[in-house]
């Protein structure tokens, strides 16, 4: 017996030592150490050995087993190593090859900007709201003190619905002032998104949709300065702090006084100087950015309010123009076109 | 409006470049859109005097021209120009000189005949549009001057913008006043008055008013003896750096009142008109008038005609009749100067599509005052340029004349001070007032203003206000951020929703589009869309085109259209969304503008990586587009069914859906019906989905319930089913759910499998099944016992061959 586990020790070592790969170690262990195994059985053995002879029996045969198994360990962790060697020495990828990648979606620009715009106004602590894009002639002009054959009016400009001889899609966000208005008591500040239409074909500069953000504040005492404050504050967060930003007197029916908006052309700014060929501003370095003024007291009596007490501004510009400066884009056809390869130039 | 600066200098002094100038302009209300040199000659094109005219030796329409210039010998130049004579004065481009088309000159042998260089039509010098006769100047210019040094060749143009309000601006007066009042110099006004001779004017007409509501004031002034023949350069070159064409020189005499005083005015040949008389009157329904662009025109009742004893010679304040027009031949003038209505005039011209110069500024108010001073002034222009005699007397009707009452307006000092939030001191707001022109007394603290009668706008208060900022710059008054409670702002609901899909789509791998609300009605009839299936379309009254001639029901019309361009472009993959809005009128007959969320796939999905292409898109594909956003939007895995669609418009009736949740109607999601694809020019099967939006957003703002992590494991079963080819698949999930059995916390299908040995007309369907309890390791018999439940209910409920 006791030559016997000798034998098997030294069979088992040698073979341990001559295994090259952690399978055949494994089959040595399984050989030796596993259910079945030589050594398992040897110490199953050990039950028809004289009960005298058991315990020195014993500790040869679990000597034998710890040394098999130490032997086993070192071996695995040797052979384990090896491998990892090899790994590192020899498995290689292409990492030029290209990814596998799901399709990316986009957002459209004119979404992207109006969030923009939205947000800052957010921001300042502006309500948001809406109204509808099929208005009528009191809403869209009547109430907003165009006069009845301001030119405005016109068929010429102004897409109207079959349905009625009052209803049009509507030429401004403005009719939401007046919604909005007569629904709520000042103070409030508000800002509108929203679609607009003109009887315009779609061409690089024109479109028959186009889109808008109008704001307006109202309460006690809201002044022409509280305006400037609020549009420059809103320019510099859209184009930098250092933008400039300049008023000029002009005219719209609904404000008195009103202003028309310009930033100093942003191609010229980068640039450091006044290029009198500049293709964004055309030689001027002001661009035309938006329209505002203080609500005429007419609008403001069409609402309901009384124009000794409150007082407020209003604004309006355009979603799309934002985005054509912001984007250096040169044709507005491309807002509206949906061409992908233009899309997916934005980002997610 | 183009203003030569030259002009303007008449009446008004600055000491400023002419930027400056424009910034200046710009500032207070006049965006100055261009500044352009005009008639910067090269100095070597200098005058000439013909000394002799002699045929070329060798060529038959060329002449031989020996001229003065100033210098030296004269000098020899070949001409084959008409019309030349000896004495007159001529613009010559010496060798050297540059013409403004950038051609360079040189001296030139023409059939042996050397010419020192060449003598110039107006339009080789770009001063006029002639080409076919070389240029004839003044007598008084002195040989050998460089024509840029004579007086009103050279000169800029200032090309403004003016507002529909600022009628009083269309005039060199009246931006010569803008410019005194920004820039604190005087105005010179001067007041030119004809010689009068002959018998008075009032024995040769006579005017009757039969509209005043149209035609408050009308003055007419007789001018004998005239020449009609074309203006001298500076008047031709006045009114086409203005933008006016020259006619002859009584029609140049009477368009440069206008373009400087902003009067409109017309000449009648007098010999023409019946009878003598003036009538200014509506139009007879059906009256016909020939006007000066050669067309006839069938008149209306609105509109307001100047007739003579036979009938309509003019459109009041748009357009002349042809038959009174001033041709070579007249003698005797009557001269129109009037204060027409702006509505009136507004309103024929729309009619009529006539944009004159006349009419746009009647239609923005001519100033009354100036009504008999523009008489004047042409009658002594045309006196000093056709030797025109003016008749004694401006034959006037109403007889006194007639200026309106301006407002007297009450401005507080306060309500400046509150609406500029600025005070300003009561000498300044009078200064910038009486600057303007207004009268301005004090009154209890406040002023009251009386503007002057060219400032028709000025009305009220706050108009006053505004005046008194543009005066001031708006640059004066201070930026500052309003005081109020600090209160949070809050985008709506919708536009958040909007967001949050946006989000969701673009996950998905889809880009977003922004289409035309339009669609043309044929289009529009055939996709009804989800959202607008029960709404009757809205009609444009006035399209440009009939593809903008409807508003769309569904926001698929533009995705689909915009497809088929992105196809017809090479695009392999269209994958896209749109947040947007259906259009129509509802059974009650009220207009409703439903959103919708609308996608569209179709094509091939992009490359992955190392392969040509990706598999075809396919329903499935829109399928778990929307079960993700669904998902994404908080709804239950299994909340939403989806039901075969059968017959529908506009999709495929084999191969779309209804999405129903808790038996609510929230989309359609399927495969384009071919016709419409067919249509739209697409081949390509298109898979497209509506849903309603609000619905959505009913869903996104709910709160999220979440369920315990389970803590114990769960254990799996799978069975199988032979079924035939129409049977629906979540047939077995939903009967399975339904058994509402806790345990049971999963199903899904993992397999569907066709071919042998399964047979033809059949499918196979794998599922599995996860069974699990909150409170416990489930044990195998529990296990069992709920499973063989399973099995025995799909027995009883389906009679397929089940492999358990
Ligand atoms: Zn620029």
């Amino acid at each position: 017996m006791e030559e016997e586990l000798a034998r098997l020790r030294e069979a088992a070592l040698a073979e341990i030592a001559a295994c090259g790969t952690e399978a055949e170690l494994e089959a040595v262990r399984v050989r030796y150490l596993g259910r079945k195994g030589s050594l398992t059985e040897a110490v199953r053995g050990l039950g028809r050995v004289p009960p005298a002879e058991r315990p020195a029996l014993g500790a040869l045969v679990n000597q034998a087993k710890e040394a098999v198994e130490a032997a086993v360990a070192v071996a695995g962790e040797r052979l384990a190593a090896a491998r990892l060697a090899e790994s590192l020495a020899h498995d290689r990828i292409d990492v030029t090859l290209p990814g596998r990648r799901r399709p990316r979606g986009h957002a459209h620009p004119l979404r992207l900007v109006e969030d923009e715009i939205v947000d800052v106004f957010v921001g300042m602590g502006f309500q948001v709201a809406e109204g509808p894009e099929v208005e009528d002639d009191y809403h869209n002009f009547a109430a907003l003190n165009f006069g009845a054959d301001h030119p405005a009016r016109d068929a010429q400009d102004t897409l109207f619905l079959a349905d009625g001889p009052d209803l049009l899609l509507r030429t401004h966000t403005s009719p939401v002032q007046i919604r909005y208005m007569r629904a709520t008591q000042p103070p409030l500040r508000v800002v509108v998104p929203g679609t607009v239409y003109r009887r315009d074909d779609l061409d690089p500069t024109h479109s028959p949709m186009f889109q808008q953000v109008e704001g307006f504040m109202v309460d006690e005492r809201v002044s022409f300065a509280d305006l400037k404050g609020v549009l420059v504050h809103f320019l510099r967060r859209l184009f930098g702090a250092e933008t400039g930003v300049r008023f000029r007197p002009s005219f719209f029916p609904f404000t008195e006084p009103s202003a028309e908006v310009d930033i100093a052309c942003v191609r010229c700014a980068a640039a450091g100087a006044a290029d009198p060929a500049c293709r964004v501003c055309r030689g001027r370095q002001w661009l035309e950015i938006l329209g505002a003024g203080m609500i005429h007291p007419n609008v403001l009596r069409a609402v309901g309010y009384d124009p000794e007490t409150v007082q407020g501004f209003a604004f309006g510009l355009g979603t799309d123009r934002i985005a054509i400066l912001r984007y250096g884009i040169e044709d507005l056809r491309l807002f509206y076109e949906n061409d992908l390869r233009f899309l997916a130039q934005f980002p997610s | 409006m183009r203003v030569p600066l030259s002009w303007l200098a008449e009446f008004v002094t600055w000491s400023a470049s002419p930027q400056a100038l424009a910034e200046r302009l710009t500032l207070a209300g006049f965006p100055v859109e261009g500044l352009e040199d005009v008639g910067r000659l090269d100095a070597r094109i200098r005058v000439a005097r013909l000394i002799a005219v002699e045929p070329h030796p060798h060529a038959e329409r060329l002449s031989v021209c020996r001229l003065d210039v100033g210098e030296g010998a004269p000098t020899a130049v070949v001409s084959g120009a008409p019309e030349l004579a000896a004495g007159q004065r001529v613009p010559v481009a010496l060798a050297g000189a540059r013409l403004p088309d950038g051609r360079e000159m040189r001296t030139t042998a023409f059939a042996g005949v050397e010419s020192a260089g060449m003598l110039c039509s107006e339009a080789e010098l770009e001063l006029g549009d002639d080409a076919s006769r070389v240029l004839v100047l003044p007598d008084d210019a002195e040989p050998g001057t460089p024509l840029v040094d004579i007086a009103g060749i050279a000169d800029t143009v200032l090309e403004l913008e003016v507002t529909s309000n600022r009628g009083d601006c269309l005039s060199v007066l009246g931006i010569a006043r803008e410019v005194a009042a920004a820039s604190g110099v005087p105005l010179r006004h001067p007041r030119p008055r004809p010689r009068e001779t002959g018998a008075p004017a009032a024995e040769d007409v006579r005017v009757r008013i039969e509209a005043p509501d149209g035609c408050p004031r009308y003055c007419a002034r007789v001018v004998r003896g005239v020449t009609v023949q074309p203006s001298p350069l500076w008047l031709r070159l006045r009114l086409r750096r203005a933008g006016m064409r020259p006619v002859n020189v009584v029609v140049d005499a009477t368009n440069h009142v206008m373009l400087e005083r902003g009067q409109p005015l017309h000449a009648f040949d007098l010999e023409r008109l019946a009878e003598g008389v003036i009538v200014v009157r509506r139009a007879a329904s059906g009256e016909r008038l020939v006007t000066l662009d050669g067309t006839e025109r069938t008149l209306d009742p609105a509109d307001l005609v100047i007739a003579d004893g036979r009938g309509p010679v003019a459109l009041a304040g748009i357009m002349g009749g042809e038959q009174s027009e001033v041709t070579a031949g007249t003698r005797v003038l009557l001269l129109e100067s009037a204060f027409f209505a702006p509505a009136i005039v507004r309103r024929t011209a729309r009619r009529t599509g006539i944009g004159s110069e006349a009419a746009y500024r009647f239609e923005r108010r001519v100033d009354p005052a100036m009504v008999p001073e523009a008489l004047d002034c042409a009658a002594a222009l045309i006196g000093r340029l056709a030797g025109g005699r003016a008749a004694p007397g401006i034959v006037e009707e109403p007889a006194g004349g007639w200026t309106p009452e301006m407002p007297a307006i009450r401005l507080r000092p306060r309500r400046v001070a509150a609406l500029l939030g600025v005070d300003m001191p009561r000498g300044e707001i009078r200064r910038r007032l009486r600057a303007l022109g207004a009268e301005c007394r004090s009154d209890a603290g406040a002023f009251v203003v009386t503007p002057p009668s060219h400032r028709g706008d000025l009305e009220r208060e706050e108009d006053l206000v505004e005046e008194v900022a543009r005066l001031g710059g708006y640059d004066a008054i201070p930026v500052r951020l309003p005081e109020m409670p600090l209160t949070s702002g809050e985008d709506s609901r919708t536009r958040l929703t909007a967001r949050r899909l946006r989000r969701l789509l673009i996950a998905e791998g889809l880009a977003e589009m922004v289409t035309l609300a339009f669609t043309d009605a044929a289009t529009n009839g055939r996709l009804p869309g989800f959202v607008g299936r029960a709404l009757a379309p809205l009609a444009v009254r006035n399209p440009l085109s009939s593809e903008t001639g409807e508003l769309r029901r569904s926001p698929l019309a533009g995705l689909v259209r915009a497809t088929a361009t992105n196809v017809a472009l090479g695009a392999d993959f269209v994958g896209a969304f749109e947040i947007g809005k259906g259009y129509g009128v509802d059974a009650q007959g009220v207009r409703q503008e439903p959103r919708a969320l609308a996608a569209v796939l179709c094509g091939a999905w992009p490359s992955r990586g190392v392969e040509r292409i990706g598999p075809t898109v396919d329903f499935a594909d829109l399928k778990g587009i929307v079960e993700n956003v669904l998902a994404g939007l908080g709804l239950q895995e299994d909340a939403a069914r989806w039901r075969p669609i059968g017959e529908e418009a506009f999709l495929h009736p084999g191969k779309a859906a209804v999405i129903e949740v808790a038996g609510t109607a929230i989309g359609v999601a399927g495969s384009l019906h071919p016709k419409i694809a067919q249509a739209c020019d697409l081949a390509e099967e298109v898979w497209v989905c509506e849903l309603d939006f609000e619905i959505l957003a009913d869903y996104g703002s709910r709160r999220v319930e979440l369920r315990p992590v389970p803590r114990f494991p769960a254990v799996t079963r799978d069975i199988a089913v032979i079924v035939d080819e129409a049977f629906p698949a979540a047939a077995i999930l939903e009967e399975i759910r339904s058994l509402a059995d806790a345990r049971i916390e999963a199903v899904r299908l993992f397999d569907c499998y066709r071919g042998a040995p399964v047979p033809t007309g059949k499918k196979s369907l794998a599922y599995s099944i996860a069974y699990r309890a909150a409170d416990r390791t489930l044990t195998d018999d529990e296990v069992g016992v709920v499973h063989a439940g399973v099995l025995e209910r799909l027995r009883e409920r389906f009679s397929f061959d089940l492999r358990a």
